[in-house]
């Protein structure tokens, strides 16, 4: 009989497929039910009656954890920049973005990264590199500072953010405002300083400005996370029914 | 919206206009309102009137939920009722 259900979409077998299961199994249709089920199949997928829907749930441990590792993330990131540009000190910045960044990383965790593991996984690969090349002193420290930066607006960056965002419930709008008003300026702020149109290595107003809103959406996205409610990648469908 | 399940929607309507109803259940109550209704046009009528916020589903516990008008359904399944010469 499962055979039959799989003539409908997913969506519809994620909805009704157990419980039609069940009147198969009670009501054995006869030939004229099987081509009556046949037909309701393809109907079911020129006129799709069923939407995915996602998933709203109570934040877990796991998500309050991950909420904080963004918080985490992205505090160290602001204040990173904050503090390298009202103090100006002649420091290695590297280190603590490269540790937001990790911290970014892993408020991704479980089925997120399974469900994106390509870009978290090339994403992870720059962050390692980046630490190799740091550790044997190969690049000068701004020129390092810049690969991780690169690798995450380019690649963590928008992803790891509209994952976290989806993740806090943002709507698929509100996750395109956030993009837009955080991803873009890290780009522009680091080929800036990349061509020297930014005569300094140390932040200035410029590189702070084009950087702190990344900082700020990972700091709002985590207590989001943290605080729930939690949406669900994976999907079930409803078709107005309550639970 | 309804197409070709208009008929078989209404029969689910008046089938539904009582106690709510597990699909089984709902098969058997509009055969025996309306003879022979195929499993896939059962399901395909109860996905649209669900969709039109007439029928909702609710989990009593049971492995399987069980179906009942809306406020809207009980109205529109009391026309349903007159339209088929079987005022309630």
């Amino acid at each position: 009989m499962s055979a039959l259900i799989r003539l409908y979409p997913a969506a519809w077998r994620a909805r009704y497929g157990l419980e039609f299961e069940a009147l198969l199994a009670e009501r054995p249709p006869s030939k004229r039910d099987l081509l009556d089920i046949v037909l309701a199949a393809v109907d079911a997928r020129l006129v799709p009656q069923v939407e995915a829907a996602p998933v709203a749930r109570q934040a877990r441990i796991t998500d309050r954890l991950a909420g904080a590792a963004a918080v985490a993330g992205g505090l160290i990131w602001s204040a990173t920049y904050l503090v390298g540009w009202l103090v100006q000190a002649d420091g290695d910045l590297s280190l603590p973005i490269l540790a937001a960044l990790g911290l970014m990383l892993l408020s991704l965790p479980g089925t997120y990264i399974v469900a994106y593991a390509r870009p978290v996984a090339l994403a992870g690969i720059a962050v390692a590199v980046s630490l190799a090349l740091l550790f044997a002193q190969v690049l000068p420290w701004d020129l390092i500072l810049l690969v991780p930066i690169l690798a995450i607006v380019g690649v963590l960056g928008p992803g790891a953010l509209a994952l976290a965002a989806a993740r806090a419930g943002t709507p698929a709008g509100g996750r395109w405002r956030l993009l837009l008003l955080t991803v873009p300026w890290p780009i522009i702020g680091s080929v800036a300083v990349a061509v020297g149109f930014v005569p300094t290595v140390l932040p200035g107003p410029v590189v702070v400005a084009s950087f702190l809103p990344l900082g700020l959406a990972w700091i709002v996205t985590g207590f989001r996370i943290a605080r729930g409610p939690i949406v669900s990648m994976s999907t079930v469908t409803t078709a107005g029914g309550t639970a | 919206m309804l197409g070709r399940y208009v008929e078989p929607a209404l029969w689910v309507l008046i089938a539904l206009d009582g106690d709510p109803l597990d699909l089984t259940s709902m098969l058997d109550a509009v055969r025996s309102l309306d003879g022979p209704i195929g499993h896939g046009t059962l399901v395909g009528a109860v996905s649209r009137l669900e969709r039109l916020r007439l029928v909702e589903s609710v989990w009593t516990g049971a492995r399987l939920p069980m179906y009942r008008l809306t406020t809207l359904g009980r109205m529109a399944a009391g026309s349903a009722a007159i339209l088929k010469g079987r005022p309630a």
